[in-house]
């Protein structure tokens, strides 16, 4: 089991981003995101936004607001579009009944123009004839006061062709009023005698029968022409009078219409808007209790009540997911340090009573060597006094090989003290390596652990690993000596099984340095094997992950190794990089106050 | 419940709410403008609507009733050309010489043709297109009278139509000539039948009609020829655009020939290359 971790994410496990997954039911990474996170729409555009930003009875006021202000709006709208066309209306009947009116009246006057019947039967009366003259020239000057009227009140626009003939009249008018200035201007009324009258009478006549007055005739004939256009001005006004009413209406009705619209789909979206995060926070309520996948989370789409249910409800996912896991782990690290302690405990045992006959063995072989010296040289010394040998003694002598014996006896002996030697060593490691006997803090050579624990594994090691030390300066290191020991176990032994899983054709080391950086003590192990991909770093102090066959491995070592690390509020971290090697990196304080036990 | 995605939903409701909106603005927009633009049309000139020319009918050869009622003569053709041009259908309004003017003023008529001189006095009021046609003054007396010239009208009542050229050279010439009295005709027919009637002595008016008209008529004669330089043009109100457009359609008319056609129909003969039958002419102007 060689497992790579993601060393940010496990260097502040509270804040675990990618809580943990569901026994039995590990989803992959990419595939554990809710589907509400999926289904989460993408809020843009500042409407999106300002309107979820607002909570949900401000949502609901809104809404109303904005259909009853069109309502308001549109009626406002079309009273004051109504009025103004009606206005426009209105004004443009009033001016065109006005010079329908003014027209038909100076047609009226200028048709009482009538010389004949004004002066011809006053003519012999001096003073109706005075007041004949007096009246037609008055009648002559409201004809030019109507006609400048008619003039200013003419609307060119639409009728255009008004002024020239009103032009065209004057001068018609003109030419009348001099005639009949020529006529009866110079006549003295008092002086007037037969001669007198009767040539008045026939100018009368002449002028009646003359084309100015038969131009002036029909001047004011065509004016009925006018009258006409007046009269067709005023209808069409009151069409758009008509008209004006109806868009009144039908803006108000339109507006009416759209504000009702507005308002059911308002209320439809607001629903909508309200209802959806709801039904959302409560079908991730619901999986996460049912299935128990705290990677799930309520998607937060609002900043409105909904928004605020939904974090606290992540929050509460967060907490719980983090007390799983605590739960997991202790128990896990309960379970092992049981069977750690057992074992540790059982090996303790074996260590002390195999120590005691190897100490006898060990003790006395000093004595054995010095024994057989001196029996080796008394042997010597008989040879030199006596070296006249009898025949059964020489036939013995070389019967044993006496010489070879010489020889042969003090190597055995030295192979017996190796022999004893190593398992001395032996003992001693098993005794370093379970320390049950040391529960308590103690300041140790962290070297001495990592010796003992190659020592335990030399039997692994010859199979064509090789190890390459480079300790540094380390100070003692308070710790549980035993479990570091076993985090030490734990990721060389990882260490030897990649190098002898992987078919590189390299040399196989294993590398262990150490270190002191500031008030950490650092231990980094690295093996040039295979590596780890990068899709299990992430996974590797999972309890229970392992690659390895059913059978060999656990699944707990790494998780251990992390849980104890961590207990003394150090550090462990993976590097690797797939096809070159891995470190795994241990990293203790020092000095430790305040363990926890 | 959502089962359109969020985003689709808002854009359809926010087109919703676009499109209506839009009606009705667009219809708010829309509505008040009608009177005006029906008012406009009224008053455009636009191209379906007829050319309304201002006739006195009976002034032969220009414009008269046929034997078969139908509108014929100079101006009826030239005009007709000219509508065919614009391509706008005639419509002819027949009223008295007297009432043209106001017509044409009050724009009941677009232009008006009845032989019509152009004045200087006229030119005050109304505008001209280019003359087409040169003529004088003429005495018309009956052909078995002892007149036979304005020597002989001394003390004679004379009679012209009303407002005409005859009528202001009359009027002009009264003391000169020594005609005892002057009586108003309007329209041709009604002066003839008078002339005819013993009603007065000598009918002064326009060469081109009288001789015309005597032609079909042997109890009068056309006796004199008053030279006076008059030409005949069409006439509008001032002002009118229609004048330029219509006086260039003259031009291309004397140029293609089809104006000395309708002289050679009319009477009989091609005009002279001099006149203003033939020859193309400048707007006349108020001097």
């Amino acid at each position: 089991m060689h497992i790579p971790g993601d060393q940010n994410v496990y260097s502040q496990p509270s804040r675990h981003p990618d809580p943990l997954p569901a026994e039995g039911d590990r989803r992959p990474h990419a595939s554990s995101a809710s589907p509400a996170t999926h289904a989460r729409p993408t809020f843009k555009g500042w409407k999106d936004r300002t309107f979820s930003s607002l909570s949900i009875a401000n949502k609901i006021i809104l809404g109303y607001g904005i259909s009853l202000g069109i309502a308001v709006l549109g009626t406002t709208t079309g009273l004051l579009v109504g009025d103004y066309y009606e206005a426009k209306a209105r004004h443009s009947q009033q001016v065109a009944h006005k010079q329908a009116q003014l027209l038909s009246q100076l047609q009226v006057t200028v048709l009482q123009l009538r010389p004949e019947r004004e002066f011809l039967p006053s003519i012999w009366e001096e003073s109706r004839f005075r007041s004949a003259r007096t009246e037609s020239f008055e009648r002559l000057n409201d004809v030019e006061n109507l006609l400048t009227e008619v003039r200013a009140s003419a609307d060119l626009q639409t009728m255009s062709s008004m002024q020239g003939f009103l032009t065209g009249f004057e001068t018609e008018i003109d030419a009348y009023r001099s005639d009949l200035e020529a006529i009866v201007g110079g006549v003295d009324p008092d002086t007037i005698d037969a001669t007198v009258a009767s040539q008045v009478e026939r100018q009368i006549t002449g002028l009646v029968d003359s084309p100015t007055y038969l131009r002036l005739f029909r001047f004011s004939i065509e004016l009925t022409e006018f009258v006409e256009q007046a009269e067709e001005e005023s209808l069409r006004a009151n069409l758009a009078l008509d008209r004006a009413g109806r868009l009144e209406t039908q803006i108000i009705l339109g507006s009416m219409a759209l504000s009702i619209a507005i308002a059911g789909l308002l209320s439809i979206y607001i629903s909508r808007t309200i209802t959806r995060p709801i039904k959302q926070v409560t079908a991730v309520a619901k999986e996460v209790t049912e299935q128990g996948d705290f990677s799930l989370r309520a998607p937060v789409t609002t900043q409105d009540e909904v928004g605020v249910l939904s974090v606290a409800l992540n929050d509460l996912i967060q907490r719980i997911a983090d007390h799983t896991r605590e739960l997991r782990e202790t128990q896990t690290h309960l379970i092992q340090s049981e069977k750690m302690s057992s074992l540790g405990q059982m090996v303790a045992g074996v260590a002390h009573e195999i120590n005691n006959p190897v100490n006898f063995i060990y003790g006395n072989l000093v004595h054995t060597r010095d024994y057989t010296e001196n029996l080796l040289r008394l042997i010597h010394l008989f040879r030199d006094y006596y070296p006249t040998l009898d025949e059964p003694l020489k036939h013995e002598i070389e019967a044993v090989d006496l010489e070879f014996i010489e020889q042969d006896l003090p190597k055995l002996l030295d192979s017996m003290k190796i022999g004893a030697d190593r398992i001395r060593q032996i003992v001693l490691s098993l005794r370093n390596f379970s320390r049950l006997d040391e529960a308590e803090m103690k300041a140790v050579d962290l070297h001495e652990g990592l010796d003992s624990t190659l020592l335990l594994l030399s039997n692994r090691l010859k199979l064509g690993i090789h190890i390459a030390k480079s300790y540094g300066d380390l100070p003692l290191v308070e710790c549980y000596p035993a479990q570091i020991n076993q985090v030490f176990m734990n990721i060389v032994s990882n260490a030897i099984d990649s190098l002898l899983d992987c078919g590189k054709n390299v040399e196989k080391t294993v590398t262990i340095t150490t270190n002191v950086r500031s008030t950490n003590a650092i231990v980094q192990i690295h093996d040039n094997g295979i590596g780890i991909p990068e899709m299990l770093l992430g996974k590797l102090f999972d309890p229970f992950f392992t690659t390895k066959p059913i059978g060999r491995g656990t699944g707990l070592g790494l998780a251990i190794s992390y849980q104890i690390i961590h207990k003394h509020h150090g550090e462990i971290k993976v590097d690797s990089e797939p096809g070159v090697g891995t470190t795994f990196s241990i990293i203790i304080p020092i000095k430790e106050i305040g363990f926890k036990k | 419940m959502s089962a359109l995605p969020n985003t689709v939903s808002r854009r359809f409701i926010l087109s919703g709410f676009a499109g209506f909106g839009l009606a009705i603005a667009l219809h708010a927009c829309g509505q008040p403008e009608r009177p005006n633009a029906s008012a406009e049309a009224s008053n455009n000139n636009d191209a379906v609507s007829p050319l309304k020319i201002g006739l006195n009918v009976g002034n032969v050869p220009w414009e008269y009733e046929n034997d078969q009622g139908d509108l014929v003569g100079f101006e009826v053709d030239l005009v007709t050309l000219v509508a065919e041009r614009l391509g706008r259908p005639t419509e002819f309004v027949d009223m008295p010489f007297t009432e043209l003017f106001p017509a044409v003023l009050s724009g009941r008529v677009d232009l008006a043709m009845s032989s019509i001189t152009i004045t200087e006095e006229r030119m005050e009021t109304v505008d001209f297109a280019q003359p087409y046609y040169d003529s004088d003054q003429s005495l018309t007396v009956l052909a078995e009278g002892a007149i036979s010239s304005l020597e002989d009208m001394r003390g004679k009542v004379v009679a012209v139509d009303s407002d005409s050229t005859g009528d202001v050279w009359v009027q002009e010439n009264m003391e000169g000539y020594g005609f005892s009295e002057i009586i108003r005709y309007e329209g041709l027919t009604a002066a003839m039948m008078d002339l005819k009637a013993g009603q007065y002595d000598g009918y002064i008016s326009d060469i081109p009609a009288l001789l015309y008209y005597a032609k079909d008529h042997p109890e009068i004669a056309v006796v004199e020829r008053i030279p006076t330089g008059e030409q005949y043009s069409m006439m509008f109100a001032k002002g009118n655009p229609l004048r330029d457009e219509i006086n260039a359609l003259i031009t291309e008319l004397k140029e293609a020939g089809q104006m000395a056609e309708i002289h050679t129909r009319w009477f009989g003969r091609a005009p002279d290359a001099n006149t203003s039958t033939v020859q193309a002419a400048d707007i006349p102007t108020l001097r």
